[in-house]
């Protein structure tokens, strides 16, 4: 009887019903969800602009929300980046133990931080949209909290394996929870290793770890005190994003320009590292039987890494870099290297289609070079060779602290009090090191931008207190800074019940601060590089409410609404933290206004969910930088006053046709567009000579790009009695735009022409990718061996079509040429191929 | 607990596995540069034919030490070396990465040889497979030289690392840049000797140094050769070298199509005609007279200087271009201590200085360098006399006067 009810579970969550969330031991697609989002599900579209594609892995969908849509859409739709409501990731609230765990500097949840210990993750409770939350006041995408409490997890050991051919290849995953034993501990334990020598992308690979201990102890009836730490070390090899010449030249859409041979071996200059474990001591505090008080303090601490190339009096190694694509020489006199560039590439020869490793070591051993007044020190001459190329690592080491306390009163049998504080006491320190030298003996930190534009030696310092410094392998140079943000939060929320109506209205204040210490004088900009920037501070509010009237039990409708401010996000509001602590001018809070109305019908073999929305979003601060080729410089972008407007309409249902078979469905569409004519400042880099002031961008009604505003799916499962189950969904996507470029937007963008030259909508329209499909399959089985064991092997195969055409998304340049649009081509990325995921587990 | 120990071991050995995050990779061997034939510079130059691209399909080396580089973004993949024998000029596929004073070894195999608006270069050197450094900061004395002497050679110039003593910028003392680097346009300077020689002076727009100002002063100009069909062009390597700071001369071009801006006065003492500028036959303007109209006219026309103070003067002295043609009597060249600078020149003493003058042809030829050391007066003029007759008289044409305090 017993492996019947874990067999429903499985096939319960497995479908994706409504009763799934609260039932965690069970196996669950999640894993394959997760696993989803690793590949490039969740990049943002800023990553995209930075061309790293990939860097993060951002959450942005709620995985197991029992609600019937969020579920097919988490399923279905991350793998074309599809994003609830259209939202930025840093409208999701992600917490653990009720600690919030959205980075603070861009707000965004990042899963790799705690990848791996699904075993751990997958006791969460979620709800999508504006709702009331125990936890925190939330974000209007909705809020996820894992519990890793010892006694949350599953007691007994499970062990899996799980082979796929997306970022990695291997997953082993080890859980052990002893439950609550005799002597008032609980201990759960969770590791994993996910690896790939190769992934699904040429050139990359991927060596994860994570680890998780758990540990409670009850002392008396009131007071049960928690430990948790936890960390996944990961490190991956990551994949390029290029223009449509270089997938057509290569006949591969997974071309990946971030790799090449070194020895015959291929290596990846863009490797991203990470570890940032916590550690969290929780007390659970049982007033009485009405009041409950949690509180957490917790400690976190580590690194992210992004490696790349840099390279100094050489050429760019590049190869996709559009001087090194066969376009560039599409010349009336170039034929000859035209046809001969054009036939490398479509011969598929590394040496013109990857990275050269051998090439740059060669340059780098015979480069030698006399640095005179080396290290700052007059008469100092060294001699060596100096690279020409290097690898470096883009480090951002955090240490972040805070307590979060959580009260909870039942005021009455229908009235239920929560309130919250929170503390959060954040600092990151961001500087480069040197990675790799290739071979070369040392590397002199200067802005070689600088340098060639000043003739004066110490403008182009990377920190005038140490000049001309000779770096090696591990040492820190270009820039270093720190971000600091304290945040202060409080929050309250009543919940109401009766027999009609259920209610709720919340409200929080946040003060928030942050500023800059610059550890470097840099040579460009010794006044505001060194030392404390003026502290940002902010004061912000929320309310939020919402009422769901049952007309019956089977039939209800729900109202919720939102209006809250919101600190703009360190990592936007610097023109370029790296050198200098100019902040964007005009700096304010967004301001976020959402509402929806939903109709649910839930009745056992049916259940159903239709919502409206609207969301407006004002006085965003946007902030991007890019290389310049008119001007050989590095050129900071901003804008101001954006707004943005959400409108849609989601639909969910899931109906039982017969006692083995389930049909689903779900439809999401809507209007994600740019709202308001923002004003943009340009300045350049290397000298903060502002290139333009108050410059107006007609962005109203452009469409926020990279995602697909409308999906859909269709579903159909079996399962059968005897302990197993397939199912297969379509799905559908429409209305994917390019992130527009805001420059090409502007009045000077079109001045040379004529309204009527056809060249102006070349500039100004905005392009719209094809509509695509993708049809999924899973399948599972179970067996219970010795009346101990539990065995189940569960399936998913994503894309099984093979259908490697389907442009997901991608970019306009930000540079451009005004006399030839096509000359720097967007990026365009494409989802992946057909894809599997195969899982078995034994648990005890 | 036993059962504990033995289910937390399984986690430590995962444990264990994921301490191996970094990937280390072997370095490559790495790959050398034949030597194949040595060749000196002039060997190399030697192996250009007129009209013709050599291709090199073979490995020759030749050695020699760097004498231009691209630090100061005046030079853009380009670098310039010598030998004793010669000089090189070199252009890469990609910026060179050479430094003055490198000593490299540069294997020519897969290279052209060709001349460009006459400027003999080797062409599609790849900085990394074409070059070896052997040794840094082996700096090249450049070779002290007249703009005379260098215009007297225009190939065997090509590429030599000079240094001119004594010169000064036509446009130095208007406040012009060397360039135009807010557009990253390249602009031309004229270099100016004593003796009125003149030079091309090329700055780039991407130079590092284009939007700074000319220097005003005389003295010692530093640069590197280069060829531009008839003409030869100064490159600066930096201008940190140039040591420009003596008081300039006066130098009068007539570029501003005035003949007497600047305090120039003309004193028509015979006849109808003046000196006009003109810049028939020539890129830049300049003084001209002629008494032929239909006929000739008696004509007596002086072009008077400014006041000068050489009371404190040493190596004061007096060059000008000129050039005539047809038949008559020369100028002639004076100066006064006494003159008032407004009346006709018979009001003053004037005594006549000799000054190597055009055979005619219109052919340009300098004064040379006029000694005006014996005149100290605080108030000294120089004046250029045309006169014509009734029945003939030459038409004189004057460019470039230069005055030296």
């Amino acid at each position: 009887m017993r492996i019947i009810k874990i067999l429903s579970a499985t096939v319960v969550f497995t479908t994706l019903s409504a009763s799934a969330q609260t039932t965690p031991s069970s196996i669950s697609n999640e894993d394959s969800t997760e696993n989803a989002t690793t590949i490039p599900a969740f990049t943002t579209s800023l990553d995209l602009l930075e061309g790293d594609a990939q860097a993060q892995d951002v959450s942005g969908l709620l995985q197991s929300s029992r609600d019937v849509f969020s579920n097919i859409a988490g399923f279905n739709f991350s793998a074309a980046r599809y994003r609830v409501r259209g939202y930025d990731s840093e409208n999701f609230s992600v917490s653990m133990n009720g600690v919030s765990l959205n980075e603070p500097e861009g707000g965004r949840a990042i899963w790799a931080f705690w990848g791996g210990l699904n075993d751990i993750t997958r006791t969460q409770e979620s709800k999508a949209g504006i709702s009331s939350s125990p936890y925190s006041f939330g974000g209007i995408g909705g809020f996820s909290n894992i519990d890793s409490r010892a006694t949350a997890v599953r007691k007994g050991t499970r062990i899996s394996y799980a082979s796929a051919n997306r970022s990695y290849r291997n997953r082993v995953m080890v859980t052990h929870s002893t439950g609550m034993m005799e002597n008032g501990f609980a201990i759960a334990v969770s590791a994993s290793k996910r690896w790939a020598g190769e992934g699904y992308i040429d050139g990359t690979f991927y060596d994860g770890g994570s680890y998780l201990l758990s540990i409670e102890k009850k002392i008396n009836d009131k007071h049960t005190i928690g430990l948790v730490g936890y960390g996944a070390p990961t490190a991956r090899g990551k994949r390029s994003i290029s223009t449509q010449e270089a997938y057509d030249l290569t006949g591969n859409n997974y071309y990946n320009s971030y790799w090449g041979y070194q020895n015959g071996k291929k290596r990846n200059s863009r490797i991203r590292t990470n570890h940032k474990p916590r550690i969290m001591l929780n007390h659970y505090f049982k007033v009485n039987e009405k009041t409950n008080i949690n509180t957490s303090t917790y400690y976190s601490f580590g690194k992210e890494g992004n490696t790349r190339l840099n390279w100094y009096s050489a050429a760019d190694p590049r190869p996709d870099y559009y001087r090194n694509l066969p376009s560039y020489y599409n010349n009336p006199g170039d034929e000859f290297l035209f046809e001969q560039q054009t036939n490398l590439w479509e011969s598929n020869d590394p040496l013109a289609t990857q990275l050269d490793f051998d090439q740059m070591y060669f340059a780098n051993t015979k480069n030698l070079f006399t640095l005179s007044n080396a290290d700052g020190v007059a008469g100092n001459s060294v001699t060596g060779n100096r690279a020409k190329y290097i690898i470096e690592e883009a480090r951002k080491d955090v240490t972040h602290y805070g307590v979060n306390m959580n009260a909870s009163h039942k005021h009455s049998e229908q009235i239920m009090i929560n309130g919250g504080l929170d503390v959060s006491i954040y600092k990151s320190n961001n500087y480069k090191l040197i990675d790799d030298l290739l071979g070369a003996d040392f590397w002199v930190d200067v802005d070689q931008f600088a340098e060639r534009d000043f003739a004066d030696e110490t403008i182009a310092q990377s920190d005038i207190n140490n000049p001309n410094r000779i770096v090696k392998e591990g040492d820190r140079f270009g820039y270093d800074y720190d971000i600091n943000i304290n945040t202060y939060k409080g929050f309250g929320q009543i919940e109401g019940t009766s027999k009609k109506i259920d209610w709720f209205a919340a409200l929080s204040l946040t003060s928030t601060s942050f500023w800059r210490t610059g550890n470097y004088q840099n040579g460009l900009f010794p006044d505001n590089s060194l030392g404390d920037s003026e502290k940002q501070s902010f004061f912000n509010y929320g309310i939020k409410g919402g009422a769901i009237y049952k007309l019956s039990g089977r039939h209800l409708i729900r109202l919720n609404g939102a209006h809250l401010t919101r600190a703009p996000f360190s990592r936007t509001a610097f023109v370029s933290p790296r050198t200098r602590d100019q902040v964007v001018p005009d700096l304010e809070s967004e301001k976020l206004m959402s509402g929806d109305i939903s109709y649910l019908v839930r009745y056992p073999k049916l259940k159903a969910r239709a919502t409206l929305f609207h969301t407006t979003l004002k006085d965003k601060t946007w902030s991007r930088s890019f290389y310049n080729d008119e001007l050989n410089t590095f050129v900071n972008y901003m804008m101001t006053g954006v707004d943005q407007v959400f409108t849609g309409l989601e639909f969910g249902a899931e109906a039982n046709v017969t006692s083995t078979i389930i049909v689903t469905g779900a439809f999401a569409t809507g209007k994600f567009l740019y709202d308001s004519r923002p004003t943009a400042t340009i300045i350049q880099d290397n000298s903060t000579e502002l290139l333009a002031e108050d410059k107006t961008v007609y962005f109203k009604n452009f469409r926020i790009g990279g995602i697909p505003q409308t999906a859909a799916s269709i579903g159909v499962q079996y399962r059968s009695p005897k302990y197993w189950f397939v199912g297969t969904n379509f799905n559908y996507f429409a209305d994917i735009y390019l992130d527009a470029n805001p420059d090409r937007r502007t009045e000077e963008a079109i001045s040379k022409y004529v309204s009527s030259d056809p060249q102006v909508s070349e500039i100004v329209d905005q392009t719209k990718l094809d509509n695509d499909y993708t049809l999924n399959l899973f399948a599972g089985k179970s067996w219970k061996l010795k009346d101990k064991y539990f065995i189940r092997l569960n399936v998913n195969v994503n894309n099984v079509l093979d259908n490697t055409d389907f442009q997901t998304g991608g970019f306009e340049q930000l540079r451009y040429d005004q006399n030839e649009i096509g000359k720097f081509p967007p990026m365009i990325g494409y989802m992946l191929g057909r894809t599997y995921f195969a899982m078995v587990s034994l648990s005890f | 607990m036993k059962n504990l120990l033995k289910n937390y071991s399984a986690i430590f050995i995962l444990i264990a596995l994921f301490t191996s995050c970094k990937k280390d990779y072997e370095d490559p061997t790495i790959k050398t540069v034949a030597t194949g034939s040595v060749q000196t510079i002039a060997q190399v130059r030697a192996l250009y034919q007129p009209g013709k691209t050599i291709k090199i399909a073979e490995d020759i080396s030749v050695y020699g030490v760097v004498t231009m580089d691209e630090s100061t973004g005046n030079l853009y993949k380009e670098s310039y070396i010598t030998d004793g024998t010669g000089n090189l000029y070199l252009r890469f596929t990609t910026g060179s990465g050479l430094y003055i004073g490198d000593s490299v070894r540069v294997n020519l195999n897969g290279a052209k040889i060709l001349k460009y608006n006459q400027m003999l270069q080797v062409d599609s050197l790849h900085p990394d497979n074409s070059v070896v450094k052997l040794s840094t900061q082996n700096y090249v004395t450049p070779e002290t030289i007249s703009i005379s002497s260098l215009l007297a050679d225009l190939e065997g110039s090509q590429g030599k690392l000079v240094k001119i003593d004594g010169a000064f910028f036509a446009e130095g003392g208007l406040g012009l840049s060397y360039a135009d680097g807010e557009n990253q346009v390249s602009e031309s300077r004229y270099l100016f000797a004593l003796n009125g020689d003149e030079i091309e002076v090329r700055t780039s727009g991407y130079s590092n140094f284009a939007d700074d100002t000319l220097p005003s002063g005389s003295g010692k100009f530093i640069g590197v050769v280069a060829q531009y069909n008839d003409g030869l062009q100064l490159l600066i390597r930096d201008p940190q070298e140039l040591e420009m700071d003596g008081e300039a001369p006066l130098l009068k071009t007539f570029n501003d199509q005035s003949i007497t801006s600047g305090g120039w006065t003309t004193q028509v003492v015979t006849g109808p005609f003046n000196w006009i500028t003109n810049d028939q036959g020539s890129s830049s303007h300049y003084a001209a007279l002629t008494n032929y109209d239909n006929g000739n006219t008696a004509s007596e026309v002086w072009l008077i200087s400014p006041s000068f103070n050489f009371s404190n003067s040493t190596a004061q002295s007096l060059s000008f271009k000129n050039a005539s043609n047809y038949n008559g009597p020369d100028i002639e060249v004076y100066v006064s201590t006494n003159y008032d600078g407004a009346s006709l020149p018979n009001t003053a003493t004037w005594s006549q200085l000799s000054a190597n003058l055009s055979g005619g042809g219109f052919e340009w030829v300098s004064s040379g360098i006029i000694n005006l050391s014996s005149f100290t007066g605080a108030n000294t003029y120089i004046a250029i006399k045309y006169t014509g007759t009734a029945s003939d008289g030459k038409t004189w044409e004057l460019d470039n006067i230069i005055i030296n305090k």
